[in-house]
């Protein structure tokens, strides 16, 4: 039966090309247009399955549609559909049908698309194990918390946020409809796009990417100022020492973050160990989480210096790697749970946390340095070979609290350059300078801007 | 003793999927990450590329490590005619150094070749891409209207 599958593969390909592999194609793919698609959806049912890649209509549409780093695309359903009906006042045909044949098999072509259909109930946990704990008082929190660097779901502390109203789904598109905020979605040269959040609610309505693109802003108080009567700090996170530095000197450190089902974050450390917060004003988020000393599974090792995400996707992990966590031996299981409207996450310094949205989600998030995880945010940054937000870092606080530094030995020590190492490229993107690193308690990206 | 002579400048030997033995310099092997790899293990046997391929596959890499090596002023438009020049040939011999550069992880003579199959393809209708790529039609007329449509 195998030969019977892939011959009707290498038929439908023809002699030269049923040597490559599917993703090769896609990549072969790659060189066409819009118009020469089409022309090779006629050519044969693998041609079809190939030039229906939504990969690849998503980079057409978005070279046409992203200018001035402003995404403008109307979104209709599918990657392909909103590239073709751009500025076209053609009515398209809805639902979308997509042919198939029972005897090509085309994994690579199809799992994502499959992904992107499967009913994200199935994500619900029977069991959840991050301790949720309702009106934790600021010393019980320091207490069996932060001095422990364990993690907490804080409950019915945001009920006197206006935010609680004005950030659900329907009443933050009313609000902020014309706020043009920034996405973690990249064109072909790697940089982020803003989105209208108009706009970009109709694609978080009806996508269907596995990867779903989602609005994650650090400068949300500027595009907004008013967001900021909306949510408050609470005291259990208001020690940020951070927050001694001059603004252009700290790293980033708050940001608002709306996403459909789907989309989330695959597993990672945030930067320079600080902990986060993280609040849910709609939706639900699925949280995965291990301790800083274990490495999650799936995670590859070789890359967690160079890469900030060294995992699979979200998706693919709950696909591969989660079904058979009971193989890793070594790994302890993780903490799991599920965060809902109104609760509060604490995500401690260094902890390793996976998120996946399973629905539409709005939340707002911020990192800080308080006295309890300064030592890990110091030693990080002792560690790095760039010393500008380190410098920065012990300027703006050490005259103030020289205490925090004791057990890091002389300061003037601590101030000097690391010395030269052999390697001479650093290919860190964490090793840039201060005030262009992203940070976050959830998701992440490296944004240049 | 086989890297000492890499070393030295030497040749070296390979043998191709057909029997022939080629010769490949040093600068070809450090162009290539995967003879290198060969090298080091003491497999000289090169199984899935035939001889004509491979010596067209040396002669891309001769030339583009000593192009890297020029400072001609022109250097980059000349590269550009020799590398059009170069895969001026048949489509069965364009096809192998894909699948010879595929394997070889040689990616800019990958992407130049997928370049050029590109370029035979656009503006063609399906029939002549059909026939360029010896494909049989596979679709039914009904399908072809379903996919016109969407």
């Amino acid at each position: 039966i195998m030969s019977i599958i892939t011959s009707a593969r290498s038929e439908s390909l023809g002699p030269w090309l049923w040597k490559l592999e599917d993703f090769e194609l896609i990549e072969f793919f790659e060189w066409f247009s819009e118009e020469q698609l089409e022309v090779l959806s006629l050519v044969s049912r693998y041609f079809y399955l190939l030039s229906q890649q939504e990969e690849l209509w998503k980079t057409l549409c978005l070279r046409k549609t992203v200018v001035n780093k402003i995404a403008n695309f109307k979104w209709k359903g599918t990657w392909r559909r909103t590239c073709l009906l751009h500025s076209s006042s053609k009515i398209p045909p809805f639902p979308y049908q997509r042919l198939s044949w029972k005897d090509i098999k085309a994994p690579r072509l199809t799992d994502k698309w499959k992904r992107c259909k499967t009913d994200l109930g199935q994500f619900d946990l029977k069991e959840q194990t991050i301790d949720k704990r309702s009106n934790l008082s600021l010393e019980d929190f320091i207490e069996q918390y932060e001095k422990q660097n364990k993690p907490v779901i804080l409950c019915g502390m945001m009920e006197n946020w206006k935010a609680r109203k004005a950030w659900k789904k329907d009443s933050f598109l009313q609000k902020y409809g014309n706020v043009i905020f920034k996405t973690n979605g990249t064109t072909e040269d790697g940089k982020t796009f803003r989105m209208k959040t108009k706009d970009y609610w109709e694609y978080m309505a009806s996508n269907c990417d596995d990867k779903p693109i989602y609005l994650f802003d650090n400068k949300f108080l500027e595009r907004a100022p008013q967001m900021s009567s909306e949510y408050h700090i609470l005291p259990h996170f208001s020690d940020d020492l951070f927050d001694m530095m001059e603004r252009e000197d700290r790293p980033d450190w708050q940001w608002v973050i709306a996403g459909p089902a789907r989309s989330g974050s695959p597993f990672h450390q945030d930067p320079h160990r600080t902990s986060a917060w993280n609040a849910l004003l709609h939706g639900r988020k699925r949280w995965t989480l291990y301790p800083p000393d274990v490495i999650p599974p799936g995670v590859d090792e070789k890359l967690i210096d160079t890469e900030y995400y060294a995992s699979p996707d979200v998706m693919k992990y709950y696909d591969q790697v989660y079904p058979r966590l009971s193989h890793y031996k070594k790994k302890p299981a993780p903490l799991e749970g599920i965060l809902e409207e109104g609760e509060i996450i604490f995500v401690p310094s260094g902890w390793w946390h996976q998120v996946l949205n399973l629905t539409d989600t709005i939340a707002v998030t911020q990192n800080f340095c308080s006295p309890r995880n300064f030592r890990f945010v110091f030693q990080d940054l002792l560690s790095k070979k760039s010393v500008s937000l380190k410098k920065d870092f012990i300027r703006a606080i050490y005259p103030k609290k020289p205490y925090l530094f004791e057990s890091f030995g002389p300061i003037e020590q601590c101030m000097k350059d690391p010395p030269a190492s052999s390697s001479s490229s650093s290919s860190s993107s964490l090793s840039s300078s201060s005030s262009s690193v992203g940070s976050s308690s959830e998701e992440d990206e490296m944004d240049e801007s | 003793f086989i890297s000492d002579i890499a070393r030295m400048g030497e040749v070296v030997n390979f043998s191709s999927s057909d029997g022939r033995r080629i010769g490949l310099s040093r600068g070809v092997i450090n162009e290539c990450p995967i003879f290198k790899n060969m090298l080091e293990n003491g497999n000289l046997q090169i199984t899935n590329i035939s001889g004509d391929i491979l010596e067209k596959v040396i002669e891309y890499c001769s030339y583009h490590s000593n192009a890297l090596k020029s400072e001609g002023e022109n250097i980059s438009e000349e590269v550009k005619i020799w590398d059009q020049e170069f895969l001026k040939v048949e489509k069965s011999i364009l096809f192998q150094l894909i699948y010879a550069a595929d394997y070889l992880e040689i990616e800019s003579l990958l992407d130049m070749a997928c370049k050029a199959v590109a370029s035979m393809i656009v503006g063609k209708n399906p029939d002549e891409i059909r026939e360029i790529l010896n494909i049989e039609k596979d679709l039914t007329a009904k399908e072809e209207k379903q996919i016109k449509k969407d």
